[in-house]
């Protein structure tokens, strides 16, 4: 079974292998775990992003992607409902975009209805650091982002200032993903 | 498990993990959101599982969509390895998820599945505990309605729980609540633990390890994530407290089998003599410790068989 979770990683398109996306997941749960700890994910090489999508979405989950940074292709085979960015439960964007749209932040009862953004951003671990604190982090921890515009984290302050609502982030580059959930300080 | 009761291993054979990919990424999506909102419980569609809804069929299902290949999984209940709902879940899970390992050593595992217990070995980074939980809602026994349960989760308006903790009191002299103790989480939600002792409540207090609880009845999942305020609900002049494991003369009871006076005990009563007899829950701690130092039986007084 070693073997084959290896053949599945290093085929063509390993994403779309329920074995890789479950290594996937479990990095990206270490993500939320400890928000602002980079964790590597190798499957597919270069494209952290479609590998982070693959593992979470289904025809149940409805995606927006207003700068197109899934291709078609990919969509397809996703088969998540497209959306706008203020009805959609996943929005993909490039960091570097500053956000012109308000996300839906879930309500008091159901605070799990606020979105998840995934930011594409061009290398994290590089560029100017901020501190986050909060659950999941022991007293504080230096995060940084080349390409991820400072108006991100503006508006998240206000989306996310009344605990519980909010939106949870995730910042990947070509190999790593970082999250920042809607508990996390900056 | 029935050994006659074979999976098929024809084109028709169970999925990785049994459950198929879409209940698998539904529940890893709750789990992220669960994650980010620590003691929130969040929703998800428990879906049917081959034994009946009690025997730790949410936290099962959280096992079952984060499993992977060569993961080293523990499976206990009441802190034992050996114990049949411990047995089932374990060659269950073993059965449909080719490729893992289970363990019983604590140290060693990567994936813990607890009934009623939180294991004596402090848990690390690396470790994922997940918890069975019978009843998910801490505020059932002060309103039938959920939708009213919500609105009050959501606003942090525990008033009527902490009324309920002050008649006890009244009444009792103190708080009565033996497991499932109420605990704040990250100053917002109050969560029920599932029924792990008083004993075990601190440990989810600014743990190395992520704690996950699933429900699979109730059709919730929810979290405390590593190093995240955990404060079991009390009052300024009468703070909370762990069981009490001193004897008549105030001394701190011991384990029989290793002699460990730093574990939750349980008492037994040796039928023969009518004594009480006590021992360590978690098995393997206390196995760890006789391999280590060979028994320490204080046998006579305590009556040890």
């Amino acid at each position: 079974m070693t073997e084959t979770l290896k053949n599945s990683v290093n085929a063509p398109c390993p994403h779309w292998n329920p074995l890789v996306q479950q290594q996937v997941f479990r990095r990206l749960m270490n993500a939320f775990a400890y928000p602002g700890s980079i964790e590597t994910i190798s499957a597919p090489p270069g494209k952290a992003l479609i590998g982070v999508l693959a593992c979470l979405l289904d025809a149940e989950t409805t995606l927006s992607d207003p700068c197109r940074l899934v291709s078609e292709h990919d969509m397809k085979l996703l088969s998540a409902v497209c959306a706008d960015p203020e009805t959609a439960s996943f929005i993909v964007m490039p960091g570097d975009h500053d956000p012109d749209f308000i996300p839906r932040i879930g309500t008091l009862e159901s605070p799990e209805y606020g979105a998840t953004i995934i930011l594409q951003v061009d290398q994290i671990g590089e560029g100017d650091s901020f501190g986050l604190s909060g659950p999941g982090i022991q007293g504080s921890r230096q995060v940084s982002a080349r390409g991820l515009s400072h108006a991100w984290l503006m508006s998240r302050a206000k989306w996310a200032q009344e605990f519980p609502l909010g939106v949870d982030f995730i910042l990947v580059d070509g190999k790593s993903v970082l999250a920042i959930p809607r508990t996390s300080k900056i | 498990m029935n050994k006659n009761y074979l999976l098929p291993l024809d084109e028709a054979a169970y999925n990785f993990g049994f459950l198929d990919e879409y209940a698998k990424k539904e529940i890893r999506r709750a789990l992220l959101k669960a994650i980010s909102i620590p003691g929130y419980q969040t929703p998800f569609a428990s879906r049917e599982m081959p034994m009946g809804k009690g025997f730790g069929t949410g936290g099962l299902q959280i096992t079952l969509s984060i499993i992977g290949v060569g993961e080293k999984l523990k499976v206990i209940d009441q802190g034992a390895d050996d114990s049949v709902n411990a047995v089932n879940l374990r060659q269950f899970i073993e059965m449909t998820c080719p490729g893992i390992s289970g363990t019983e050593d604590t140290e060693r595992a990567s994936l813990i599945q607890s009934r009623h217990r939180i294991p004596e070995t402090p848990l690390r980074k690396d470790q994922v505990l997940v918890l069975q939980v019978p009843y998910s809602d801490p505020l059932v026994v002060v309103e039938p309605s959920e939708s009213k349960r919500k609105t009050m989760h959501g606003e942090g308006d525990y008033s009527r729980l902490l009324t309920k903790l002050y008649e006890d009191i009244v009444k009792y002299d103190e708080i009565t609540i033996s497991h499932r103790y109420p605990t704040r989480i990250n100053g917002h939600y109050v969560i029920d633990p599932s029924p792990i002792p008083r004993f075990d409540v601190p440990k989810m207090h600014m743990s190395n390890a992520l704690i996950l609880f699933g429900a699979g009845r109730e059709k919730k999942v929810y979290a405390v994530p590593p190093y995240t305020d955990a404060t079991p609900l009390a009052f300024d002049d009468v703070p909370f407290r762990i069981e009490d494991f001193r004897d008549e003369n105030g001394k701190r009871r011991v384990c029989r089998r290793c002699g460990a006076d730093n574990s939750f005990l349980e008492e037994s009563i040796n039928d023969a003599a009518g004594l009480k007899l006590h021992q360590c829950s978690d098995s393997n701690y206390c196995n760890r410790r006789l391999s280590l130092s060979g028994p320490a039986r204080i046998g006579a007084e305590e009556g040890g068989i």
